[in-house]
């Protein structure tokens, strides 16, 4: 979270309030400019003296779901609390530093265990030479490591190609194309269709003493289909990442409700993140994101996270979701086929996409993935551009 | 009315709101912005609205929201039959002096569909908005004029303003993302599950006999619940559904027969899995905690 400006000079509480929606602005709030007027306007409505109704009418006004909801919490201490201190916890905490000082004389007061328990507000205030030294190490193991993501920013760079690029951007569009739609043998009404509809056409032409005058048609309706992608980026998935990435933000691209989550050991939902313009810049925002963690793979614990938080919200009858991964898991597999039964019940197609089954002499010996394919709509290769390319023609059978 | 008015208020009404919510509410109808709720179901988000419709003590406008909902169904409709029999027998007269354009289509021809019906009332009226997420998407932009303005244009008729500006409530169970236009123009709040204390307030409220030593039972196993892996979490609807079964059945306290109480589960779990979750051992173990 990007810090508050302070101010030395006290200003009005309208100025205040401004500062206060640029504050959010830079911190990801999207404030519009009705939304600070409505705030200046609720000013009238509440008691200014006192800060928690000040809060919780500047929260109702300014967020507008719940990510934000939750997270303007935070922003507001940090903005109008002077850093999230508060008078009494500081105190208590100044206490009990005390008494760890006096009981362990020898020992700095940021061992790693305590550095835990102490907040971070408060830890700035109490630095002394031995967590100035360790910060210091700390921020030169920072350097470092954003040296190393540099590199590997300039790496992927030569890895995706204007050419390769507009490859995956061509099949992304067939196979966006190819799930557009979910296919329905139910008719329905609708002025171009293909078929009478006999039944309306006699019941209108009462009105005309039984004059069929004006004919009703039918037709099949196009239901919107909405695409779901998981993609694995554990260590194993590596080397195909990028590729996947650029093609999961290609689908975002044409289809807008396209939603994408990430994993290795744990899930994360970057569909916001992928919204960017700017194709390369977008994998390269997500690929630094997820530099940060490697290790193992855990698909059952991530789809568990996925269906607990998320596909409540975004899985139904309408939806396709496709896993992208090699199926290697550190993880139990019996969670894995429990979870993809659960993702079934909404009623959703699913699709493995397995960069491993291009390989020759494959078959799918990882446990997680012998789980799996009883509860899959389609699986099938993708270690090739080829065979993205090809997925068009299975994915309309779906 | 400040914001613990109508806490105190709603509270005297049976509902108990926790305070950011009585504060949405406040800055809400000050603002004379709708209110957009979300959070999961069984909360009492539409309760709220049944509540403020007493408080107030006003209409309430319902407005079911379901896949393929448009805007004859939700705003107006011409009374076609009508229109035809008056052709019909203006037809008889022969009397040219009267246009028959304007006549069938005036006020008296009009089928108010809730919306419509909303902006039409003397006192403002609450209108609820229920479940707006299962709507389709082309169905908010019908909304946006209506709630940012207070009236809706009718090409054959011109525009109707609002007499009186209704307290408008809309609630959502996040079943997909709704658009940024529609919540911008909305006072936010998402309702959480309450706090033990929250909860226990409300269950004295509603069901005054059962004693608080029992009651205080009953939303400790239902906070230890949530806190379980299941799939479909219980909310406060049923927690008072429970509560009102084991009342029922007689229990004074939980620990007394623990095979009544995992028959009475029923109430709280409401999926196959999840009754499998909770075995009799598991339900003999949340009692205790």
């Amino acid at each position: 979270m990007l810090k508050p400006t302070k101010f030395l000079v006290r200003s009005s509480i309208k100025s205040r309030l401004l500062d206060f929606t640029h504050h959010m602005y830079a911190n990801g709030f999207n404030i519009t400019f009705d939304q600070v007027f409505q705030s200046l306007r609720g000013l009238k409505h509440i008691d200014l003296s006192n800060i928690n109704d000040w809060k919780s009418a500047l929260r109702s006004i300014c967020c507008y779901n719940f990510q934000t909801y939750e997270n303007f919490d935070e922003l507001f201490d940090s903005f109008w609390r002077n850093d999230g201190r508060k008078k009494t916890s500081l105190e208590r905490k100044k206490n009990d530093l005390n008494k760890n000082n006096k009981n362990k004389n020898t020992k700095s007061i940021l061992s790693p265990i305590e550095g835990e328990t102490l907040s971070n507000e408060a830890s700035n205030d109490f630095l002394n030479e031995d967590n100035e030294a360790e910060i210091s190490n700390e921020t030169k193991s920072k350097i470092t490591a954003s040296y190393i993501e540099n590199n590997r920013k300039t790496d992927l760079k030569e890895l995706i190609d204007n050419d390769l690029q507009q490859r995956i951007h061509a099949a992304v569009l067939r196979i966006a194309k190819s799930i557009k739609h979910k296919r329905s043998r139910r008719l329905l009404a609708k002025k171009k269709g293909e078929k009478l509809d006999l039944r309306k056409i006699v019941s209108k032409s009462l009105a005309y003493e039984g004059y069929p005058l004006k004919l009703y048609k039918k037709s099949k309706p196009k239901k919107p289909m909405r695409i779901v992608t998981i993609l694995d980026i554990s260590g194993s998935m590596k080397i195909y990442s990028q590729i996947f990435l650029t093609f999961v933000k290609g689908l975002v691209g044409i289809n807008q409700s396209t939603e994408v989550y990430l994993f290795h050991t744990r899930l994360m939902r970057v569909t916001d993140y992928l919204k960017e313009n700017d194709t390369l810049k977008a994998v390269n925002r997500i690929s630094m994101l997820t530099e940060g963690f490697s290790g193992g793979t855990k698909i059952g614990k991530s789809l568990k996270e996925f269906n607990n938080v998320y596909s409540r919200n975004f899985v139904n009858g309408k939806t396709v979701v496709i896993i992208i991964s090699d199926g290697y898991d550190t993880g139990s597999s019996k969670i894995v086929a429990e979870e993809l039964e659960k993702l079934k019940k909404r009623n959703c197609k699913i699709v493995w996409l397995n960069p491993l089954l291009g390989w020759e002499n494959y078959a799918p010996v990882a446990s997680s993935m012998k789980a799996a394919s009883k509860y899959l709509d389609l699986f099938a290769p993708c270690n090739t551009l080829e065979h993205l390319e090809n997925l068009e023609k299975e994915l309309i059978e779906i | 009315m400040q914001w613990n008015e109508i806490k105190t208020s709603l509270y005297d009404l049976d509902y108990i709101a926790s305070e950011e919510l009585a504060m949405s509410i406040h800055i809400a109808i000050n603002l004379e912005r709708p209110l957009l709720l979300e959070g999961e179901a069984g909360i009492g988000k539409t309760a709220l609205a049944l509540t403020l419709s007493k408080l107030y003590k006003t209409s309430l406008i319902r407005l079911q929201c379901y896949e393929g909902l448009d805007a004859s169904s939700t705003i107006y409709e011409w009374n076609y039959q009508k229109q035809l029999l008056s052709i019909r027998l203006n037809e008889n007269k022969n009397d040219n002096n009267v246009k028959i354009d304007d006549q069938i289509f005036s006020r008296e021809f009009l089928l108010e569909r809730p919306l419509l019906k909303a902006l039409t009332q003397k006192k403002s009226p609450i209108l609820l908005i229920d479940e707006i997420d299962r709507a389709d998407e082309e169905f908010e932009a019908y909304l946006l004029e209506i709630l940012s303005e207070y009236q809706v244009s009718i090409p054959e008729y011109g525009t109707i303003k609002a007499l009186s500006k209704p307290i408008v409530i809309i609630t959502s169970n996040n079943t997909r993302d709704l658009s940024d236009a529609l919540r911008r123009r909305c006072i936010y709040n998402y309702v959480y599950y309450p706090k033990k204390e929250l909860e226990l307030e409300i269950l004295q409220k509603k069901l005054p006999n059962i004693d608080l030593e029992l009651s205080m039972q009953i939303v400790n196993f239902v906070q230890n619940l949530r806190v379980q892996d299941i799939e479909k979490k219980p909310g406060i609807a049923e927690t008072l559904d429970w509560a009102a079964a084991i009342s029922g059945l007689g229990l004074k306290d939980l620990s007394d027969n623990y095979k009544v109480l995992h028959s009475t589960l029923v109430c709280l779990l409401k999926t196959e899995a999840d009754k499998a979750i909770i075995s009799p051992e598991t339900a003999k173990k949340l009692a205790k905690i």
